[in-house]
């Protein structure tokens, strides 16, 4: 009986591993882009909306407040490469408000803390804990998960998320730095008004 | 052991190149949230009408959360009440780290951890815990340390580190996450796992297993499964949950999920191994970004008709 829960675990796992990664597979075979380029792009609600329209389930969407109006301001910006072979990026990213004030810019596992500690979810209400599993999937599935990336052929998007009280103060300035393991580099500036 | 040292180098070393670029902190800040969670339900079964919060059983809570952060040190307080919304007590307290470039972080207080942690049912959280914890960060993607329970009454350092737990999670990006988590201090051993895959975008897809006696795994253990797929603005799913032992149970949970603006529309089915049942709609209504309203029916088995309206209000 111990071997056989134990079994039953692994192949619940593997099957679902399997199932998952046919799945990213299945769609029609992309062609390789013939050279390297990267684009980012600052989202805007409609398109936050878009990732995950239930905001409860949706982790660019800030914790309300009924004080503040949202307990802190999410800035998010969507990081396109396109990449013509295997290498490893390194995104390196800073904002500052008006006053010069350094605003976080929070990977996957951080973002996920923050919403382990704003969260409502509770034991006995199930659709709140589904909520925060699909919350914290698609953090783990877009969020940049730290700053040196290997990445392979192909089209690949990140999200990445500057989390500062509420509001910044306007104007504030960001830069992202992208830059790869064999010399190419693209900065780009933003400017919050 | 040579090699052992030259193998924990050269880990550092990726590990450093791998950490978050030191950028500069943002200034010390001393923030608070919190929120009210309550409401009312009539259901026919007691015939009675009751206080309730968020179809989560007459509950009425008010939470309070300060944090104070400064760079890479800070403190958490959670004041909450009880689910009566009286009693109010330290939930969480404590201080945490992180050194050497974030490649470690300690917490030391009442804690607020859920990094080992199963991502459903939060199997293995440390949330209100008392004790040390220190999670080592060699390598991107890799988390493991140990927590060690720490009270005010004080134990010997023997009985101490005995009921420590060692945890570990691994973040394959784009494949899954893998999370181990085995506990010294519980009655029995426990033992907890998951898997998180986390390679196709509309999917969510989770494994639980909690072995509450690694001894007698047989009739310790629980597995739960959550699968969902989102197909823009709807979404289907289902709760899966195995209880190992004499009898063997389980239940079935489909849902299905459709947002409209800012309304969501959500009903599940429960089914499970004794033969009950129950129908779980609700409306859930955001009145905008600070404050939601849920309104709920549920019918079972046993004919009971429950209704009600919850609402959750952000500070």
């Amino acid at each position: 009986m111990k071997r056989r829960s134990i079994i039953y675990f692994s192949i619940t796992s593997i099957l679902l591993i399997a199932l998952a990664t046919l799945a990213s597979c299945a769609s029609q075979p992309e062609k390789l882009p013939a050279t390297y380029s990267v684009d980012v792009q600052k989202l805007d609600q409609q398109a936050i909306l878009a990732l995950q329209p239930n905001k409860d389930a949706n982790p660019f969407v800030e914790p309300g407040s009924i004080l503040r109006g949202k307990v802190n301001e999410f800035v998010v910006y969507r990081i396109d490469i396109s990449n013509d072979h295997s290498r490893t990026i390194r995104i390196d990213s800073i904002m500052q408000d008006r006053d010069q004030n350094y605003i976080d810019a929070y990977f996957a596992d951080r973002l996920v803390e923050y919403w382990d500690q704003n969260s409502t979810r509770t034991s006995t209400d199930k659709s709140t804990l589904t909520s925060y599993a699909k919350k914290i999937s698609l953090i783990k599935k877009l969020v940049v998960p730290y700053a040196t990336i290997p990445i392979k052929p192909g089209k690949t998007s990140y999200y990445l998320v500057f989390v500062g009280p509420n509001p910044i103060k306007r104007p504030a300035k960001a830069q992202i730095d992208v830059s790869t393991d064999d010399g190419e580099y693209n900065s780009f500036e933003f400017t919050l008004q | 052991m040579k090699k052992l040292i030259v193998l924990l180098l050269a880990l550092a070393m990726v590990g450093a190149v791998s950490a978050q670029a030191a950028a500069p902190a943002p200034a010390p800040a001393l923030t608070f949230s919190g929120y009210l969670n309550t409401g009312f339900q009539y259901d026919t079964g007691t015939d009675l009408v009751s206080l309730y919060g968020a179809y989560a059983g007459q509950i009425s809570r008010l939470r309070l959360n300060a944090a104070y952060t400064n760079g890479d040190f800070g403190v958490n307080f959670r004041y909450q009440s009880n689910d009566s919304a009286t009693a109010p007590a330290v939930g969480q307290a404590l201080v945490w780290g992180n050194l050497f470039n974030n490649m470690v972080t300690f917490k030391a207080g009442k804690l607020n951890d859920y990094t080992w942690a199963t991502p459903y049912n939060s199997f293995g959280n440390f949330d209100g815990k008392t004790g040390i914890q220190v999670q080592v960060k060699p390598v991107a993607g890799l988390n493991f340390g140990v927590f060690v329970p720490v009270t005010a009454a004080g134990a010997t350092p023997i009985n101490t580190f005995k009921d420590m737990s060692i945890a570990g999670k691994y973040s394959a990006a784009g494949l899954a996450d893998f999370l181990v988590n085995l506990n010294l201090g519980a009655a029995a051993n426990e033992l907890i796992g998951s898997v998180n895959v986390t390679a196709v975008k509309d999917l969510t897809a989770i494994v639980e297993a909690d072995i509450t006696d690694i001894t007698d795994v047989a009739n310790t253990l629980y597995l739960d499964e959550y699968l969902s797929y989102a197909m823009g603005d709807l979404s289907v799913g289902a709760y899966i949950d195995q209880t190992f032992g004499t009898p063997f149970a389980w239940s079935v949970t489909p849902e299905v999920d459709y947002v409209m603006g800012n309304v969501e529309l959500y009903a599940s089915f429960m089914y499970d191994s004794g033969n009950a049942w129950s129908f779980d709609p609700y409306v859930n209504y955001t009145l905008n970004a600070k404050s939601s309203v849920k309104t709920y029916a549920s019918y079972d088995d046993t004919n009971t008709f429950t209704v009600g309206s919850s609402f959750v209000f952000n500070f």
